[in-house]
């Protein structure tokens, strides 16, 4: 058959269990039932939930349907965070599916496939999705530059796209804090995108070579400690990475919330006190929690800084709503992407809030602009920030 | 723009009416379409309101095009596939609770009302409604029309409907029970004339499109319990449930073979793969260490009353060869097990909704819900163990559960299809033939019969005058057979 989608027999099959009960929308426990799925709650059709797209699928591959602007549309709206993997019972493979879709719609005349394609030929080409020159991936390091191939380093820092070219604040808060505790770091001026956004958007074969490159890189640093401030690459470094080069990696992935909680239990890091105290909400990163099942270690390191108060989302952990950042979706559909941050934000049920806190270079930068654009009286920030700023008044780390 | 589409869009919104395939295409199959059957309708609606219903209905029954309902979808046996095209009528945008009566002891859904939404709002105001083994996310009134699974409130009657609103072709707007006479309200099943809230029960959307309903709700007392016991035969368990209902000591009890324990110790661990114990070929017998199955019963009422009522509970257990699993060693054994059973029993929660109606990475044939003379539901349970094994390739899985003072039973089978695709076709096609067999075998060898149809074409041929009296009333109903066409009996 495989007419419209170029899946195999065993994806095919596994899309016909779909028995469309919506749990691939929904959240978990206290949040059962409490939609999720930022694409289901624009389109309210079943078509735009998981399950439908998986519908869909099978549709294209039997022939029956061929691509269009509705299909597009439901498509390119995947921000890939994950809700439907986590909680389908029967199908795990959504998001290789829709990938797969979107990998189809990207040669197609439609304005989001122009610009998905920008992003696609920017990594293949620059290695990273904004088409940025290799040469200033470094340049967030500002006068830090020892630290590039640092042949002394004990941690290999994997930075990420998002951390290197844009917020630039991220990685420069955890150099401070390695800094601060005298702890030699490495970067690679030749580190290349994780693959991330290929996979996401069916592109694995290519997503396949970036990995390969960044695995040599690290392991000739002969470094076995790499740390990575984005959820993302972090979870393609450890779950993606061993399947598609077929080994187990020759180095322990860490993200940076894993690396710094090991620090405190180590002893060498004592966060301080913030200068005002800051009334929290943390927001859970998609990839980071359900992707890595990381939910208390950030909120372990925001309570270990004094002057934090921490406040909770109702949506959160298992059940926490995407930002709008995932997927692309920014790059390729502005609109929906603020939305759904706004959406997350006035989830901020507690008016005495002053700071939202990530663990995600992505989620940091789609929520700033978001309060920005609406003007919310909110600072939004990455953990690693707020120790690092901890550290600046504290007396010892 | 055609006729229909004109119409159709001038009832409803561009964002609430579709003929674009790929919207379409998400209703064009569930898990019991074949590889290469699905069927797309022309047209999906979602309706916000019976008003909505009527146009829609009359517009379809002039354009003599297929209606076909559904509430929220959670099908594993087609029951809303449009196998002959037309219209869908997606009903999830309808799902307000319009009325928590707790004086007359129900509540007035629309049908897009998901079981864990009704049984939220009630149990803010400590009542429970019946909660069949459906997902969480399923329709509460879709469920209840088509006689629940589970007995949830089997002391006091299993079928939870009282009176509906349909939208027909034939009659427009019909209320039954005692909504029928204005200002009377919903609170009863029939006043002084025949009850046709039952004529649209079971009648999977070929009668009309039901556009509300009156359920039956349960005070919890005050306090609730789940006791568990352990049984190694089936005949014992059944023994137990029959006693336990009939004596009025349990509202309710069902009777959870072995290989769904195992799955439910998954839902609280991150483990995906089905562990090979639950998937071993004789499943007949459970693997060493595990208990043949669990009985839970739900027990309710006043504090003392309760006690007792347990006491009396383990003491028959006992005298039958079973356990009693006190909480402590049910955390501690079973804690998969107490979780799940204490949250849907206790709080009316389903924990992982849905899973466990989808055992992981298997293909959930269509279930069967019969009602059985007590005295052969064992034979029942060995015959569908035979029927498995000579059927089925390993591997497999097949659960069984009675309820209802052991007078209903549940069985299920999950497939894991392998090979290749044209394998897997001839295997599906291979199963989906035997069950015609299985409800002849059931009706002529135990007097069972199906009370959730499936399809079976000659069926209505076994039941004389009734039959006859139905497609008679379907006539009326349905002049020119819109609803639901290919579904049922018509």
């Amino acid at each position: 058959m495989s007419k419209n989608l170029k899946i195999d027999e065993h994806e095919y099959t596994s899309l016909f269990k779909c028995t469309r009960c919506g749990q691939c929308t929904y959240g978990r426990e206290e949040a059962e039932f409490t939609s999720l799925c930022p694409v289901y709650k624009k389109g309210h059709f079943f078509s735009y939930s998981a399950g439908g797209m998986m519908q869909i699928a099978r549709n294209l591959y039997e022939g029956k349907i061929d691509y269009s602007e509705t299909l597009k549309d439901i498509v390119y709206l995947c921000t890939t965070c994950g809700v439907c993997e986590s909680n389908c019972g029967v199908i795990e493979n959504h998001l290789d599916i829709i990938g797969k879709m979107r990998r189809e719609l990207i040669s197609m005349d439609f304005p989001e496939s122009k610009a998905l394609a920008k992003v696609v030929e920017g990594i293949i080409e620059h290695k990273n999705p904004y088409g940025h020159k290799q040469e200033n991936r470094t340049d967030w390091l500002g006068d830090r530059k020892e630290s590039i191939n640092n042949k002394k380093g004990s941690v290999f820092y994997y930075t990420g796209c998002v951390s290197a070219y844009d917020q630039k604040v991220v990685p420069q808060s955890l150099a401070n804090i390695w800094e601060r505790l005298g702890i030699s770091f490495t970067v690679s001026d030749e580190e290349q995108c994780c693959g991330g956004p290929l996979f996401y958007n069916g592109y694995e074969d290519k997503a396949r070579q970036l990995a390969k490159h960044n695995v040599k890189l690290i392991e000739e640093s002969g470094i076995k400690t790499v740390v990575a401030s984005c959820p993302t690459c972090a979870m393609i470094f450890k779950e993606y990475y061993p399947k598609w080069l077929k080994r187990d990696l020759p180095f322990e992935v860490l993200h940076s919330t894993e690396y710094l909680e090991k620090l405190i239990s180590e002893g060498i890091l004592k966060p301080g006190a913030l200068k005002k105290k800051a009334n929290v909400i943390y927001h859970d990163s998609c990839h980071l929690g359900r992707g890595l099942g990381l939910f208390d270690i950030p909120r372990n390191l925001l309570t270990a800084v004094g002057g934090v108060e921490v406040q909770e989302f109702n949506l959160c952990r298992e059940n926490s709503q995407c930002c709008g950042g995932g997927g692309m979706i920014p790059m390729i559909n502005s609109t929906f992407s603020f939305d759904t941050a706004y959406e997350r934000l006035d989830q901020i049920d507690d008016e005495s809030v002053d700071t939202l806190a990530s663990a995600c270079p992505n989620c940091r930068k789609t929520l700033h602009l978001a309060v920005r654009k609406k003007r919310y009286k909110l600072r939004v920030a990455d953990v690693c920030e707020l120790i690092s700023e901890s550290l600046e008044t504290s007396g010892d780390s | 723009m055609n006729e229909l589409k004109r119409a159709l869009f001038s009832v409803f919104p561009g964002d609430r009416v579709s003929d674009d395939p790929a919207i379409l295409a998400g209703y064009s199959a569930d898990s019991a379409t074949l590889p290469g059957s699905a069927t797309a309708p022309s047209y999906v609606v979602l309706p916000r309101s019976t008003d909505e219903i009527v146009h829609l209905v009359q517009i379809a029954d002039r354009a003599r095009i297929p209606l076909v309902p559904m509430s929220r979808g959670s099908n594993i046996a087609g029951m809303s596939v449009p196998v002959q095209g037309g219209i869908v009528v997606d009903c999830r945008m309808m799902d307000r609770i319009l009325d928590v009566n707790t004086e007359s002891g129900y509540a007035l859904i629309e049908p897009g009302v998901t079981l864990h939404q009704l049984s939220s709002a009630l149990l803010k105001k400590r009542f429970f409604c019946h909660l069949p083994t459906a997902t969480g996310g399923s329709s509460a009134l879709a469920n209840y029309m088509m006689r629940p699974s589970g007995n949830y409130s089997a002391r006091w009657d299993p079928d939870p409907l009282l009176s509906l609103e349909v939208v027909t072709p034939g009659q427009g707007v019909v209320r039954t029970g005692s909504a029928c006479f204005e200002n009377v309200g919903w609170r009863a099943r029939y006043q002084c004339l025949p009850d046709l809230t039952g004529l649209f029960a079971n009648s999977f959307g070929t009668l009309g499109v039901v556009t509300k309903g009156s359920v039956k709700i349960f005070d919890r007392g005050e306090t609730d319990k789940v006791l568990l016991v352990t049984f190694d035969k089936f005949s014992k368990a059944a023994e137990y449930m029959k006693l336990i209902v009939r004596r009025q000591l349990a509202e309710s009890v069902t009777f959870w073979s072995w290989g769904w324990n195992l799955f439910h110790e998954m839902t609280l661990s991150k483990e995906t793969q089905i562990p090979e114990a639950m998937l071993k070929e004789d499943q007949k017998n459970p693997p060493p260490g595990v208990p043949f199955g669990i009985a839970s019963a739900r027990l309710s009422g006043y504090k003392d009353v309760v006690k007792v009522q347990e006491e009396r509970c383990i003491k028959i257990a006992r005298e039958l060869g079973g356990e009693h699993l006190a909480e402590d060693e049910a955390r501690k054994i079973h804690p998969g097990c107490y979780n799940y059973l204490n949250s849907y029993f206790g709080k009316g929660v389903h924990i992982k909704p849905g899973e466990e109606s989808q055992i992981r990475a298997g293909l959930h044939l269509s279930g069967c819900l019969v009602t059985v003379e007590p005295a052969n539901v064992a034979k029942l349970e060995a015959y569908m163990w035979d029927l498995a094994q000579r059927e089925f390739e390993p591997p497999y899985f097949f659960r069984a559960l009675p309820y209802n003072h052991a007078r209903e039973f549940f069985f299920a089978f999950v497939v894991y299809v392998q090979g290749s695709l044209e394998e897997r076709r001839e295997y599906l096609t291979h199963i989906k033939g035997i069950y015609h067999q299985l409800y002849t075998d059931l009706r002529n060898k135990f007097g069972a019969v199906m009370f959730r149809f499936r399809k079976y074409p000659e069926f209505l041929s076994y039941t004389g005058g009734y039959g006859d009296l139905l497609k008679d009333i379907k006539k009326s109903v349905d002049p020119h057979n819109i609803m639901n066409p290919g579904m049922l009996i018509f």
